[in-house]
């Protein structure tokens, strides 16, 4: 893959990670440089695989419950969230992610189909070292912890998106509603 | 009772959200998990006035599950709204050309919602 496209990858999951957690009142702080392992505290991830011919992989996001559980719907903040709940917030939170950097790519030419996610709770979470081709790593802070956020991919050789993106392929944007 | 809404998301939290808004405005809500599941409910609610319904799911993914109801007689005239990730014109196109009257992508807000359905409802 073209140092170029990795690049753009790179902003469009930090972008669309900060849009989507923002949304969901969870501001992210900083991003850290280079780090190799997961955060020892983090308790709770979820995974979601994505594929298309020139490319398949996952999206995995890490932290501690209670992070994630700061970024609850507003329309349920009148209960606590329970573990369960936490649970099923970090699937849809990680399907929410890859949605926005599925709608990102899909005008520079790269249209992915995605599985339904999945979580994984419990002590000292640690990702394996990654047999992608592509293995990036995004750690941010967050109020209360950190997030951890993994896109690997194997992704044909030569790859790149396109150089501009196409008017005609611009997504419905992330709370829009459109009546037919 | 409130005119009656299928909600069908494999996230019980987004079937908590979508039910937490429309309830409080008065409607009924039926929740189902996946698009098979979806199916039963749809069958076992004849007076359901409007269908809300995710796209990627288990078992049977909301476009299928929309294509399945648009065959079937009894369920032509119902309207389907998509809530869902996906942006993709496409996608947006297929349920469009099967009959749903809309596409809303998450994370939706409340009163766009809302608007919506009492408009879809009416």
């Amino acid at each position: 893959m073209k140092t170029d496209t990795l690049d753009r990858i790179d902003a469009i999951v930090e972008s669309s990670a900060r849009a989507l957690f923002v949304t969901h009142g969870l501001a992210l702080g900083d991003r850290s440089g280079a780090f190799s392992a997961t955060p020892d505290d983090h308790d709770v991830a979820g995974s979601i695989g994505f594929m298309a011919p020139e490319i398949r992989g996952a999206v995995l996001v890490t932290a501690r419950k209670d992070v994630l559980a700061r970024a609850w719907p507003t329309e349920l903040r009148d209960r606590v969230p329970s573990d369960r709940d936490v649970f099923d917030w970090t699937g849809e939170l990680v399907n929410q992610l890859l949605g926005r950097v599925k709608n990102a790519l899909v005008p520079f030419g790269l249209t992915l189909e995605q599985s339904t996610p999945t979580v994984v709770t419990g002590w000292h979470l640690h990702r394996a070292p990654a047999s992608t081709n592509v293995a990036r790593r995004y750690l941010f802070e967050a109020d209360g912890g950190s997030i951890a956020i993994y896109f690997d991919a194997v992704v044909a050789e030569g790859f790149a998106l396109a150089d501009s993106p196409r008017q005609s392929l611009q997504p419905v944007v992330e709370g829009d509603i459109q009546l037919f | 009772m409130g005119k009656k809404i299928i909600v069908i998301d494999d996230s019980q939290t987004i079937r908590d959200q979508v039910g937490t808004t429309l309830r409080q405005a008065g409607f009924e809500i039926l929740e189902a998990v996946d698009g098979m599941d979806g199916a039963d409910v749809v069958e076992r609610t004849p007076d359901a006035a409007l269908v809300i319904c995710d796209v990627n799911m288990p078992k049977r993914n909301g476009l299928e599950l929309l294509e399945y109801l648009r065959k079937d007689d009894r369920f032509k005239a119902l309207p389907v709204v998509m809530l869902t990730t996906e942006g993709q014109p496409q996608l947006i196109e297929r349920a469009r050309k099967n009959g749903a009257k809309g596409w809303l992508v998450k994370p939706f807000k409340a009163d766009l919602l809302l608007a919506a359905v009492r408009k879809l409802t009416a």
